[in-house]
């Protein structure tokens, strides 16, 4: 079973923040860890990452500068994006509210109710 | 990553796709650069690791494009990250009108054919103007001599003074053209850049200068040279500066269009 873009809207920021949680990346490399966390079931349009990082930046959870000097690479500028101090605790704010509703949906849909 | 062994082809092939995505948006050429610069590493990126995978450039291109997504997508998700403010104040420039397409010299187009071209565009809207002007006066919107606040009497502009002046403009539609092309040509070698600037200051100032005495011929008539009316201090600065604000912003153009360039100037109809 592969998880679309379609299933993740609504969710990709909070990927996106628990992906930097991690450390500072870039966008290619942020893509990388959420295939990886996700095991090859993401299937993710990379490009729509980047609208995403802006948001996250201009709502000042995350920081990106330009990395200084490519180190041993030739190729295009990259900019790193890292965790501003708001973003760490907004990161752990969404997690929380995340297995609130992992809980309250999984309840309902194994046919649960009366346990939530 | 190997980023060594890439080719200026597949380089050139990967910023088109990124032009093609970014060029529709209306943003700010700085904010439209960084998209780029962003999509541009990320699309390297993703083609290096698929490479070492495939072995086939041309194979590992299209599934690192597919890997991207849709640029229509990509495009509207990207404009919706751009302030609204912003978005409005650039709308003209996301796509051409029809007047820009024209306006602008095609590629391959000869010089003088561009340059009279120019000249047809500005003997169109001077016609136009006019025409505008007398569609006005037919339909009576007020428009009376006397709220223009110029001594209209003395306007009785003479048929030479017309023709110098619609000349001028003319001529001066035809020269800007080329000076642009020059100043473009020039532009990397230093001394041939200050010749170009300079003689462009020297060109505009004089085409400001022919202008403006045109005008003050026209209002003072047969009075011009005795008269020496408060206009005058208005008509020397208004010559004086002309030339420096030619050159901020023959600097300022040639500036942006040296840093953007590399992308703006790419025919995305190719690849």
């Amino acid at each position: 079973m592969n998880i679309s873009g379609n299933q993740l809207r609504g969710h990709l920021d909070t990927m996106v923040l628990s992906a930097l949680g991690g450390g500072p990346a870039h966008g290619f490399e942020v893509i990388q860890r959420l295939e990886q966390a996700g095991c090859g079931l993401l299937k993710l349009k990379e490009g729509t990452l980047y609208p995403v990082l802006y948001r996250l930046e201009k709502a000042k959870l995350v920081k990106g500068e330009w990395e200084k000097e490519p180190t041993g690479r030739r190729g295009p500028r990259r900019r790193i994006y890292r965790l501003a101090p708001s973003g760490k605790r907004d990161l752990v704010s969404r997690r929380e509210q995340w297995q609130e509703f992992v809980r309250v949906i999984g309840v309902i849909v194994e046919g649960h109710p009366h346990e939530l | 990553m190997n980023y060594e062994a890439l080719s200026p082809e597949f380089d050139r092939r990967m910023r088109i796709h990124v032009e093609r995505i970014v060029r529709p948006i209306a943003a700010r050429e700085s904010r439209k650069d960084r998209m780029r610069e962003e999509l541009l590493a990320h699309l390297t990126a993703a083609f290096v690791e698929l490479r070492a995978d495939t072995s086939d450039d041309v194979l590992a291109l299209i599934r690192a494009k597919e890997r991207l997504g849709a640029s229509s997508e990509i495009t509207v998700a990207l404009r919706g990250a751009v302030p609204r403010f912003e978005r409005v104040l650039f709308a003209s420039q996301s796509g051409p009108t029809r007047i820009e397409r024209w306006a602008k010299r095609k590629s391959g187009e000869a010089i003088w054919r561009f340059a009279l071209r120019n000249v047809a565009l500005c003997a169109g809207a001077m016609i136009g103007s006019v025409l505008v002007a007398v569609l006005l006066a037919l339909g009576g919107v007020g428009l009376s001599r006397a709220n223009i606040g110029i001594p209209w009497r003395r306007v009785g502009m003479s048929a030479p003074v017309w023709f110098g002046l619609i000349s001028t403009i003319l001529g001066a539609a035809f020269v800007v053209p080329f000076l642009s092309e020059a100043a473009s040509a020039a532009w990397r070698a230093r001394p041939r850049r200050y010749l170009v600037v300079g003689g462009g200051a020297l060109t505009c100032l004089l085409l400001v200068a022919v202008i403006a005495t045109a005008f003050r011929a026209a209002i003072y008539g047969s009075h011009y040279w005795a008269a020496w009316g408060p206009d005058l201090k208005v008509f020397i600065g208004l010559v004086a500066v002309s030339p420096v604000v030619f050159v901020l912003v023959t600097l300022t153009a040639a500036s942006e269009r040296r840093r953007y360039e590399r992308w703006t100037g790419l025919d995305l109809a190719e690849g």
